[in-house]
This record gives C-alpha cells, sequence and structure tokens, in this order.
C-alpha cells in the first residue's frame, strides 16, 4: 500500500514503548501492532486523534503517502 | 411467548440435524450388507445406497453450517466451501433421485405402447425434484453472501 505508517518512527522520537502508548491511548497492544505493521485497513479519527494527543505530533507525522512505483 | 433467539433456534436446528445425522449413519451402515446379500436386486441396492449416502453428506454438511452458526463462527472460509460442496451434492442428488424416478417410471408402464408426447412429458419432467435445485441455487448464492461478509469482517478486524 503507498499509505506509510511510522508509528515507530514517533515512539522512537518519543521514547515510549508500544505498551505505554496502548495504555495512554486505550486501544488494545494488538491493534496497535496492526497498525504499526502497517496491515491496518482503516483508521478511524478518533483513534488517530488520541495518538496524535499522547504523542504530541501532527497526523502527517504518523502518516505518509509514498508512491509504490518509487 | 417467549421470542425465539438466534441462539437457542441454532442449539434447536443443530440438535435436529445432529439427530437425523446419526439415524442417517445407522441406515447406511445397515444397506451396505444389503448390497452384498441380496445381489438379486444389485441395481436397486447400489441405487438406494448412492441415495442414502448422499443424503448423509447433505447432513454432515447442514451439521457443519448450523454448528458454525451455533459458535458465532458462521463468516468463516470453510463455510463458503461448505455452502458449495452442499450445492453440488444437492444437485448430484437431484440427479441421482431423477434417474432413478425415471428407471421406476419406465419399468412400470413398460406394458404401454400406446404413448404420447404429454405422456413423455410427465414422465420425464415429473421426476425432477426442482425444490432441490432450488435449494442448491440458494445454497450456492448463500456462499457468496458469506464471502462478502468474510471480507467485511475481516476489514473490520483490520481497522484500528
Amino acid at each position: 500500500m503507498a499509505i506509510i505508517v511510522n508509528l515507530d518512527v514517533m515512539l522512537a522520537k518519543r521514547k515510549m514503548r508500544l505498551n505505554e502508548l496502548s495504555d495512554r491511548v486505550g486501544i488494545t497492544l494488538s491493534n496497535l501492532s496492526i497498525l504499526k505493521q502497517g496491515k491496518a485497513k482503516a483508521v478511524r479519527l478518533s483513534t488517530l486523534d488520541s495518538i496524535c494527543k499522547v504523542l504530541e505530533c501532527q497526523p502527517g507525522d504518523i502518516l505518509e503517502y509514498r508512491d509504490v512505483a518509487e | 411467548m417467549r421470542r425465539l433467539t438466534k441462539d437457542s433456534l441454532a442449539l434447536i436446528l443443530s440438535a435436529i440435524v445432529d439427530v437425523l445425522f446419526k439415524f442417517q449413519i445407522f441406515l447406511v451402515a445397515i444397506l451396505i450388507p444389503m448390497v452384498f446379500i441380496q445381489t438379486d436386486i444389485l441395481v436397486v441396492r447400489i441405487g438406494q445406497l448412492a441415495e442414502f449416502t448422499l443424503i448423509l453428506l447433505i447432513l454432515w454438511n447442514i451439521r457443519k453450517i448450523f454448528r458454525a452458526f451455533r459458535r458465532d463462527t458462521f463468516y468463516d472460509i470453510s463455510i463458503i466451501k461448505t455452502l458449495r460442496r452442499l450445492s453440488v451434492i444437492l444437485v448430484a442428488y437431484a440427479f441421482v433421485n431423477y434417474g432413478f424416478m425415471i428407471m421406476s417410471d419406465l419399468n412400470s408402464s413398460a406394458a404401454s405402447t400406446d404413448y404420447r408426447f404429454v405422456d413423455l412429458i410427465y414422465y420425464y419432467v415429473k421426476p425432477i425434484k426442482f425444490s432441490l435445485l432450488f435449494l442448491a441455487s440458494i445454497s450456492y448464492l448463500l456462499s457468496f453472501v458469506v464471502e462478502e461478509g468474510c471480507e467485511l469482517k475481516e476489514e473490520n478486524s483490520l481497522m484500528v
């Protein structure tokens, strides 16, 4: 897929672990893992909102569009 | 009066099919030695055995579907396969049944030589079990519905 999830990059920048994010955002670890691995088919705006709030970042910092042909 | 819930309906249907399935196993088990004992009516016995075995397979597949329904695992790839297999078996059963009905009808009317076109239509169309063919097509159609449901379920589970 052309949409890349940079959640691991943001987590590394904030020196936060996935478990902690899961606790603070209120999303299960398995769901966050799906998102991190780029397997998610859809992301709720509310989920994105809470992740951005906890990581103090913009949605564009987590999601990135990259052309497949590149 | 209490309303029939999905769970209780699934339980009742599953129990009924379970009993029918076990009874059918018993019937097939009785019929198998008959094929070897009554060799004078071998064709009839083999036909009955084929019919009973197909009914057994139909019940086995329906049992699988009802069990999945009861366990809430209806939207599964195995159910798609089961529904498609069921439709094929239903068509096969309709064909086998048609063949034997035709044979018995023509045998019983062999003495009559005064055939008319209407009689031929009657003899050849009457034994077709359209209900089974409709059921088979509905079962095949349902497999596509379940396929769609599986895709939606997967999509839903991958929604964060």
